[in-house]
C-alpha cells in the first residue's frame, strides 16, 4: 500500500505537478493554496445541492406515480361499475324491446335497479317521440328529476343525446349538465340513454339520470377518497362533485417554480372526454426545508467557509509577517555587507561561528573557510601566533581593553595589516553569552595618516624655525607665550616681553577687550575681536627697536589658538636693509627732481637767454644814450633821472629772473607745509612764460577764486607745472600752428576725484597731440619724443603727483573728428 | 631838440617795451625821428610810405613776427630798408632775412657806434631808393601816355630795329613808324634817341 502511494509519487504526472508548483512565484503557491479549498467546498456543496435536488425529484416522481396508479384505479372502478349499470339498462332495454316488459314491470325492474346501484338516480322510458313513457326516481332523487309519463323532453343536452342514441342505435352519454332548483346547491347530472332496438326498429330509449354526486359516492373506491381529494370535472375544469383542490401554498406566489400540486387527471372511460376524473395527493413529505440532511450540509459547509476564510487571512497575516521578515532580512544583509568594519563572532570555545562581507574582504578568506576554523586561525601570522594566542585567551575571558588592540593579519596572499579590534560580548535573545563579537578595522591608512600629519607637522615646524621672521602668539590678556619661533628666542630669548613690546609699539591693543571708550569711538569693532574681524585686521607697523637696532616691520593679526582661546599673532621682519635703501632712494628721488628742474632750466636756457638779453639790452641803451647827451651836452636833469630810473627797473628786472631761476633750481630739502595753490601757480606760470613767449605762445589762465590749502612741496607742484606749460609750448610750436591758434591754457579749479575733495590742474595745448604708442609709454622713465630729451621730465612729474596721493593724466583732445590738441592734467588731494 | 632839423626817421617795432623805449632814447640822443611801434600790426597801418625813413624791427614778436613784417613790405614794393634786432640764438633765421633783402642784423644788446652808423647807412640808402622810387613813378606815368601801337614801337626801337624793320614787324608803313616815333619822342620829352633810351630802360631796369 505504501509502496503503490511512493510508485504513484514518482509518477512522471505528479513530478510535472511537482515541477510546475516549484515553477509557481510563492505568492501564487499561496493564492493558489488558498483557492484550492475554497473550490473544493464549493464543489462539494453543488453536489450535495445536486443529490439532494436529484432524491426529491425521484420522490416526487414516485409520489406522481402512486397518484396515477390509484387515479386509474379509481378510474377503473368507476367505469367498470358504469358499464355494469349500462348492462343492466341494456337489458332492460332489450326486454322492452322484446315486450317482455310493460309498464308495471318496469317500475319492479327500476325499482330492483336503483336499489342496487344508489348512484342512479331516475330511471326513465322515453318513447321514440321524446315523451316520457315511464320514469322511476328513487327516494333521494331531487323532485327535479322527477319526470311524469307523457312529459315531452325539453332539456336541450337530453334531446341531443336522445337524438345521438336513436341516430347510432347505441348507448350515448349525455354532457354533464346542471339541475339548479330553488334555494339549493346545484346538482350535476349526467344522462346515459339506451336506445330500446326492436327488429331494427327504434322504440325510444331507456334514459338514466346518474347524480355526480353519488357516483363520487359510491362508484369511488373509499381508499382513494381518504387519500386524495378526488373530484369530477367537465371539459372546462369545473369540479362537478367532490372536493375541491387545496387552495395555493404561499411559497408557490413567490417561487412559481414550486407551483407543482401533486394531481392526475384521467376521463371517465364509458362518459367520455366531457367528464374527468381529478385527484390531488395531499401534501405528506415535510419538504426540503424540513430535510435534516440539508440542513447539517449546510451548517457544515458554512463552518467550512468559514474556517476557510478564518485561515484565508490568518494566512494572509503569515505572509505578510513574512514579507517583512524576508525584507528585514535583506536590510540586515545589505546592511552587514555594506558595513566596513569587519565582524567575527566567536562562540564561547573560541570557534568562529560567523564572519561578516567585510571581513572575509579583508582578511582575503572566504566565509566557507573561516567558519567553524578553531585557533590557530588561517590570518594569522606565524611569527605573532602566540601573542594572539594569548591575546584570544584575554579575549575569551573577558580580558579586553574597550579601546580594543591591535594586531597584525595576514591575508590570504600573505600580506599583511594593521588592524585594531574590539571584542564584545555576544548575548541573545535570553540573556545568555553566546559567544564573543570581534570588530575589526584596517588601520593601515589611518597609520599612513598619522605617520603623514607627523611628517607634515616636522616640515611646518622646520619652515617656521628657518623663517627669517620672528613669529610669537601670544593670548590676550596673559603673559604666557604659546609660541615663538626660532629667530624671535634669538631676539626676545622666549620671554612674553618682546612680543608685547611689538605689539605696545606698534601701537595693537593686547587687551582690545579692555580698550578704553575714545578708541571705541574711534573703531567701533574694538572690542569685540571675532572671528571675521581677524581675518581682515591684519595690522602692519613698521618700528625701530633700539635693543636690537634693527628696523621692525610688525604684523599682527588675532587668531583662535588650539584651546579656543583668542590669542595674537605677531610677525616681526627685518626691514633694515629695505629701510636703508627707502632712505637711499628718498635721496635719489630728490636729487633726480633737482637735476630735473636743472634740466627743464637749461631746455629753457634760450628762453631765459633772451628774456635776460632784454633788460640788458634796455639798460645798455639808456647808458648809451645818456653817454651821447651828455657828450653833445644835450642832457637836462629830468631826462637823466627819468633814464636812470628805467636803467634801474631793468636791472632789477633782470635780478628778478635770475632770482626766480635760483630759487627754483636751488636744491631744497623736502619741504611739505600746507600751501596756497595761488602763489604757486603765479610763481610757476612767470617761468614758463619765459619759454611762452619765446615760442609765441598764448598762456590763458583760469584760475579758481577760492582753492582750499594743500599739503604739498610747493617747488615740487611748480616743477610739474613748468614742465607741463613748458611741454606745451613746445608742442604748439613743434605744431607751426598759426598765430590765433598758438594756445596754452592753465585751469586750476576744485573737484572731486576718487570720493575726496582735489585741487585739480588741467593744462590744455593746441599742438599735435600724442601718438597711441607715445601715450602709451608717456609717463616711463627714458621716454621721450625730444631729440635732446633725456626722458625723465613727466616720469618724475607723475612720481610728483602721486608722492602726493594724486594722480596725472593725459588724453588728446578732438573737435569734431580733428585733433586739436592734447590735454595734461593732475589732481593734489585736499585734505 | 624838435626844433633842431632831425637827420630822418627810424621806426622802431618791437613788442619788449623797455627795448623800444631805450632804444627811442638812444636814437633820439643822435638826432634821429624814432617812431616806436608796439606790434608789426600797428606798424603797417600807420607808416606813411612817402617819408624817408629806415625800420629797426624784433625778429621774434607776438602777432606777427619781423620776418611776416618783411614780406609784407615786399609785397608793397616799399624801399623801406629793414634792419632786424635778433637775439643770441637767432643768427640762421637773420641770415634768412638778408637773403630777402634785408639791410643787416643787429643782436642784443646793441653796440651803439654800430647801431649808429646802421643807421646812417640805412637812411643813405633809403634815401637813394626813395629817389628812385620818384623817377620810376615819373617815367611810369610818362609811359603811361603812350598808345598800344606806340609802346609797341618804342619797344622795338629800344631792341635796336631799323624803322623799316619795325615797319615790317608791325605790318605798317615806314611813314606811320616815323610818325609814331616822333609822338614817342614827344611824349617822354627825349630830344635825341639817347634820351629815349634812357627813359625807356630806365623804366625796365627795376623790373630785370
Amino acid at each position: 500500500m505504501f509502496k503503490k502511494l511512493l510508485s504513484t509519487l514518482s509518477h512522471p504526472l505528479v513530478a510535472r505537478w511537482r515541477s510546475w508548483w516549484r515553477s509557481q512565484s510563492p505568492s501564487k503557491q499561496d493564492r493558489f493554496a488558498l483557492i484550492g479549498p475554497i473550490a473544493a467546498v464549493l464543489l462539494f456543496l453543488i453536489a450535495i445541492t445536486t443529490a439532494l435536488a436529484y432524491l426529491k425529484y425521484e420522490e416526487i416522481d414516485r409520489e406522481q406515480e402512486i397518484v396515477r396508479r390509484d387515479v386509474e384505479y379509481a378510474q377503473q372502478r368507476l367505469r367498470i361499475r358504469l358499464l355494469e349499470r349500462q348492462e343492466q339498462v341494456m337489458r332492460m332495454a332489450r326486454d322492452i324491446a322484446n315486450n317482455e316488459t310493460n309498464l308495471k314491470s318496469f317500475n319492479a325492474d327500476a325499482r330492483a335497479l336503483l336499489a342496487q346501484s344508489p348512484e342512479i338516480s331516475t330511471l326513465t322510458w322515453i318513447d321514440p317521440n321524446k315523451r316520457v313513457k315511464a320514469s322511476y326516481s328513487s327516494a333521494s332523487a331531487n323532485p327535479a328529476l322527477m319526470r311524469n309519463p307523457g312529459e315531452q323532453l325539453t332539456r336541450t343536452e337530453v334531446k341531443d343525446t336522445f337524438d345521438l342514441a336513436h341516430a347510432l342505435l347505441q348507448p350515448v352519454y349525455s354532457q354533464p349538465f346542471k339541475l339548479t332548483e330553488k334555494q339549493q346547491a346545484p346538482i350535476h347530472q349526467v344522462q346515459l340513454q339506451v336506445p330500446i332496438v326492436s327488429k331494427g326498429l327504434f322504440w325510444g330509449v331507456l334514459a338514466v339520470d346518474y347524480t355526480l354526486d353519488d357516483i363520487m359516492r359510491f362508484a369511488v373506491p373509499n381508499e382513494i377518497v381518504l387519500k386524495y381529494a378526488v373530484s369530477l370535472r367537465d371539459v372546462e375544469n369545473h369540479i362537478l362533485a367532490g372536493q375541491s383542490s387545496q387552495p395555493k401554498h404561499k411559497v408557490t406566489e413567490v417561487l412559481p417554480w414550486l407551483k407543482h400540486t401533486n394531481e392526475y387527471d384521467v376521463p371517465v372511460t364509458p362518459v367520455g372526454y366531457a367528464l374527468s376524473l381529478h385527484a390531488q395527493a395531499y401534501r405528506v413529505s415535510p419538504g426540503v426545508i424540513g430535510n435534516g440532511v440539508f440542513w447539517l450540509v449546510t451548517v457544515l459547509s458554512l463552518m467550512t467557509t468559514w474556517m476557510l476564510i478564518g485561515t484565508w487571512r490568518h494566512t494572509r497575516r503569515r505572509v505578510q509577517a513574512q514579507q517583512a521578515l524576508i525584507a528585514e532580512t535583506n536590510f540586515r544583509r545589505a546592511m552587514e555587507n555594506s558595513m566596513l568594519t569587519g565582524m567575527r563572532a566567536l562562540d564561547i570555545k573560541g570557534r568562529i561561528t560567523y564572519v561578516n562581507a567585510a571581513f572575509c574582504q579583508m582578511t582575503g578568506w572566504s566565509e566557507a573557510e573561516l567558519v567553524g576554523c578553531v585557533p590557530p586561525f588561517p590570518y594569522w601570522p606565524e611569527d605573532d601566533r602566540e601573542l594572539l594566542e594569548q591575546r584570544l585567551l584575554e579575549e575569551l575571558t573577558g580580558n579586553t581593553s574597550a579601546s580594543g588592540f591591535q594586531v597584525r593579519v595576514k591575508r590570504k596572499n600573505g600580506t599583511v595589516f594593521d588592524a585594531r579590534l574590539y571584542v564584545s560580548p555576544l548575548v541573545d535573545a535570553m540573556g545568555q553569552q553566546t559567544g564573543w563579537m570581534t570588530s575589526m578595522t584596517d588601520i593601515t591608512e589611518p597609520n599612513r595618516i598619522r605617520e603623514q600629519l607627523s611628517a607634515a607637522h616636522d616640515r611646518f615646524t622646520t619652515v617656521l624655525e628657518g623663517l627669517d621672521a620672528s613669529v610669537s602668539v601670544a593670548p590676550l590678556g596673559s603673559q604666557e607665550l604659546l609660541f615663538a619661533n626660532k629667530l624671535y628666542r634669538q631676539w626676545f630669548n622666549a620671554s612674553t616681553a618682546g612680543h608685547l613690546n611689538l605689539v605696545a609699539q606698534a601701537g595693537m591693543a593686547t587687551q582690545s577687550v579692555q580698550s578704553s571708550s575714545e578708541e571705541e569711538m574711534d573703531n567701533p569693532l574694538v572690542g569685540f575681536p571675532t572671528n571675521e574681524m581677524t581675518e581682515v585686521q591684519s595690522k602692519n607697523a613698521e618700528l625701530y627697536v633700539p635693543e636690537l637696532n634693527k628696523w621692525l616691520e610688525v604684523r599682527s593679526r588675532y587668531l583662535n589658538w588650539v584651546d579656543g582661546r583668542l590669542a595674537q599673532m605677531v610677525i616681526a621682519t627685518d626691514i633694515t636693509p629695505r629701510k636703508q635703501a627707502e632712505e637711499q632712494a628718498q635721496i635719489q628721488t630728490e636729487r633726480a627732481q633737482a637735476a630735473s628742474r636743472l634740466v627743464t632750466m637749461g631746455e629753457m636756457a634760450s628762453s631765459v637767454a633772451h628774456e635776460l638779453n632784454q633788460p640788458l639790452t634796455a639798460i645798455n641803451n639808456y647808458c648809451n644814450g645818456m653817454v651821447s647827451r651828455i657828450k653833445s651836452k644835450n642832457l637836462s636833469e629830468a631826462d637823466m633821472l627819468t633814464a636812470l630810473e628805467k636803467t634801474a627797473h631793468q636791472a632789477q628786472r633782470a635780478g628778478q629772473i635770475i632770482q626766480r631761476i635760483r630759487s627754483f633750481v636751488k636744491r631744497s630739502e623736502p619741504n611739505r607745509s600746507w600751501s596756497e595753490v595761488a602763489p604757486m601757480v603765479a610763481e610757476a606760470v612767470e617761468l614758463a612764460n619765459l619759454e611762452l613767449k619765446r615760442r609765441h605762445v598764448r598762456l590763458t589762465q583760469h584760475i579758481a577764486a577760492k582753492l582750499p590749502r594743500l599739503l604739498v612741496d610747493p617747488i615740487l607742484i611748480e616743477q610739474v607745472l613748468i614742465n607741463l606749460m613748458k611741454n606745451a609750448a613746445e608742442s604748439v610750436d613743434m605744431a607751426n600752428r598759426a598765430q590765433h591758434l598758438r594756445d596754452v591754457t592753465l585751469q586750476v579749479q576744485t573737484s572731486q576725484k576718487e570720493s575726496q575733495e582735489v585741487v585739480e590742474f588741467i593744462v590744455t595745448d593746441t599742438g599735435r597731440g600724442l601718438a597711441p604708442e607715445v601715450l602709451e609709454h608717456l609717463f616711463e622713465a627714458f621716454f621721450s619724443t625730444k631729440a635732446e630729451g633725456m626722458g625723465i621730465g613727466l616720469n618724475l612729474c607723475r612720481s610728483i603727483v602721486e608722492s602726493h596721493q594724486g594722480r596725472m593724466s593725459a588724453e588728446n583732445l578732438y573737435n569734431q573728428g580733428l585733433l586739436t590738441g592734447c590735454r595734461f592734467s593732475f589732481w593734489i588731494p585736499a585734505r | 631838440m624838435s626844433l633842431i632839423p632831425k637827420k630822418g626817421t627810424v621806426y622802431v617795432v618791437d613788442d619788449d617795451e623797455a627795448v623800444r623805449d631805450s632804444l627811442q632814447w638812444l636814437l633820439e640822443g643822435k638826432d634821429y625821428r624814432v617812431r616806436c611801434f608796439d606790434s608789426a600790426e600797428v606798424f603797417l597801418s600807420r607808416y606813411d610810405a612817402r617819408e624817408v625813413a629806415c625800420l629797426i624791427v624784433d625778429i621774434r614778436m607776438g602777432g606777427m613776427s619781423g620776418l611776416e613784417l618783411q614780406d609784407k613790405l615786399v609785397e608793397r614794393k616799399s624801399p623801406l630798408p629793414i634792419v632786424f634786432i635778433t637775439g643770441h640764438g637767432d643768427v640762421p633765421m637773420a641770415v634768412n632775412t638778408m637773403k630777402k633783402g634785408a639791410m643787416d642784423f643787429i643782436q642784443k644788446p646793441f653796440k651803439e657806434d654800430e647801431l649808429v652808423s646802421l643807421v646812417e647807412r640805412m637812411l643813405e640808402h633809403a634815401k637813394e631808393s626813395f629817389a628812385e622810387h620818384q623817377q620810376a613813378a615819373s617815367r611810369e606815368a610818362l609811359m603811361a601816355k603812350l598808345t598800344g601801337r606806340e609802346a609797341q614801337v618804342l619797344e622795338r626801337i629800344v631792341a635796336g630795329r631799323l624803322n623799316k624793320q619795325i615797319a615790317d614787324d608791325l605790318g605798317i608803313s615806314i611813314k606811320t613808324v616815323e610818325a609814331h616815333r616822333a609822338n614817342i619822342m614827344e611824349k617822354l620829352n627825349a630830344n635825341t634817341v639817347a634820351d629815349l633810351l634812357k627813359t625807356a630802360l630806365g623804366q625796365n631796369a627795376p623790373k630785370a
